[in-house]
């Protein structure tokens, strides 16, 4: 089967995602023996583990500093048939090669939900309240299935419209909102929303998503820095946070954490 | 296999814990109707009335450990919980705080799982105020030491072993959970314990209902056959048949 991981790895002024893309691409490697990885990105990467690296042809994002504008594209430019799209800051800590006997029955799969360091499922975070207001499904961008398929191409269709005609959207479609630029987990549930109104093509696996690492999903009040309480470290392999070992994919607000678990492996 | 009830009960200079004993026992005989062994000390041991067949056992307790009460800092003792598995002469032990009455035989329920070790990680407060279970109190979730079920068996060795360790290293412990309280508490021993145990992560040794509970702020009026009378602030309530954890330390003073 034709299978791989992908994802978008554009720098900005802050973060070097090309960086983060090779520390990705290194724990899926040691975790996974179905493990081709691509990334798609505006500048020439040569790692070896990415398997690929695609170029893009039109850089939707060129003028924005958190460049999500090209998202869309991820549809037209994987090189597999089978796709799981990730996120550049995330890391994986355990074997996934059985995700894929359950994902490829289906066009697409969406993770719904995330994680809290205590692998809890958390459906309510202040972050999500323009969903809440929107009635928008509670899907994370970060973590998505699709194969080639009619369904997935009329999905990123819809991305594409969204985003490239995003202030008429956002006026006329979305309420409260007031985002200047578009952000990929509206897009995607907006597009949702839109194609599957009523959830029948809908397929929600508990075991399909990932550890978000942010204050207010690990339950923390604002008078606890995340990082600082949770202390993330590294023992031996495995990543802990707040004294729990982490088993699925570790995503990560804190773009500085992959050195900060390099200072503090044990 | 035998099966039996372990308190712990040292009197403190500012708690009469041999009165809350009694109490206790009576409740136990009644409604567990199973066999009592007493881990106490001689200076407390005086104190008891005739209490019928229990078992004693009398030991030199650690002191130094303190407690917040009713806006004090008042003296408590333990620090002997963590043997509580070479304490116990039953195959099947329910370890039991002086303070947790029973006006139910619903523990026996615990007694003959699939789990080795049992304990509440739940509380549920009967004044409907929800003012005991703090938030972001430590990185791990409490549990609630009050009633624990536990059989001798490799696992529960190993969970006393490491609790023992726990507490005499209590103060790095504390510092690697974020535990809020300075002082040395058996249910975050418990708790860092069973999580480490089970692989630092998520684990089902609970006892699956909620703990009834009466906080400090809650005075206990009356204890009845059937319950406690309980007043906070200007209501006063009843419990009826159900085994209930209570933090008034005072009421058995008359």
């Amino acid at each position: 089967m034709d299978r791989g991981y992908v994802w978008f790895a554009q720098n900005n002024s802050t973060t070097d995602y090309i960086k983060l893309s090779k520390l990705l691409a290194d724990s899926i490697k040691k975790y996974n023996k179905h493990n081709q990885v691509c990334i798609i990105t505006n500048e020439v990467v040569e790692y070896d583990n990415f398997d690929r690296v695609v170029l893009l042809k039109k850089d939707y994002s060129e003028e924005q500093e958190w460049k999500m504008n090209n998202e869309w594209q991820v549809f037209n430019l994987t090189p597999f048939k089978h796709t799981i799209k990730l996120e550049a800051d995330m890391l994986f800590t355990a074997n996934t090669d059985w995700w894929w006997n359950y994902l490829h029955q289906h066009n697409m799969v969406f993770s719904h939900h995330v994680r809290c360091y205590r692998d809890k499922t958390i459906t309510h975070t202040p972050y999500r309240r323009l969903f809440e207001r929107n009635n928008l499904p509670n899907v994370y961008n970060g973590l998505t299935y699709f194969r080639k398929s009619r369904q997935a191409q009329t999905f990123y269709n819809l991305c594409e419209d969204i985003m490239l005609n995003w202030s008429a959207v956002r006026n006329k479609f979305l309420v409260n909102c007031h985002d200047e630029q578009p952000t990929t987990d509206v897009v995607y549930a907006l597009a949702l929303k839109i194609q599957d109104p009523l959830n029948e093509l809908c397929v929600k696996y508990n075991w399909f998503n990932f550890m978000h690492n942010k204050s207010a999903v690990n339950g923390l009040t604002r008078a606890f820095i995340n990082d600082q309480y949770l202390y993330p470290m590294q023992i031996a392999e495995k990543i802990y946070v707040g004294g729990y070992r982490q088993s699925r994919i570790f995503h990560y607000y804190n773009k500085s954490i992959p050195e900060e678990l390099n200072a503090r492996i044990f | 296999m035998t099966t039996g009830v372990l308190l712990y009960c040292f009197d403190t200079p500012e708690v009469a814990y041999h009165k809350l004993a009694e109490r206790c026992i009576k409740q136990i005989q009644k409604h567990l109707k199973l066999e009592i062994t007493l881990v106490t000390n001689f200076e407390t041991f005086k104190k008891f009335k005739p209490l019928g067949v229990i078992n004693y056992k009398l030991v030199d307790n650690k002191i130094g450990n303190r407690r917040s009460y009713r806006g004090q800092s008042i003296t408590w003792h333990n620090l002997e919980r963590s043997m509580a598995y070479e304490h116990s002469p039953y195959d099947n032990t329910i370890l039991m705080d002086c303070d947790y009455f029973v006006f139910t035989n619903n523990l026996l329920t615990y007694i003959n799982t699939e789990y080795d070790f049992l304990l509440h990680n739940k509380v549920h407060d009967l004044t409907g105020e929800d003012m005991i279970e703090g938030r972001n109190e430590s990185t791990v979730p409490i549990v609630w030491a009050t009633v624990t079920i536990f059989r001798k068996s490799e696992f529960a060795e190993q969970v006393f072993d490491l609790i023992k360790h726990i507490q005499q290293y209590y103060r790095h412990y504390r510092n690697l959970y974020r535990i809020k309280y300075m002082n040395y508490r058996n249910d975050f021993a418990f708790a860092i314990a069973l999580h480490q145990l089970n692989g630092m992560n998520v684990h089902k040794n609970f006892i699956p209902t909620p703990m009834a509970m009466l906080a400090h702020e809650v005075d206990i009026l009356e204890m009845t056959d059937t319950g406690v009378v309980f007043k906070y602030g200007k209501k006063i309530n009843i419990t009826d048949k159900q085994d209930v954890h209570v933090m008034d330390k005072e009421f058995v003073n008359g």
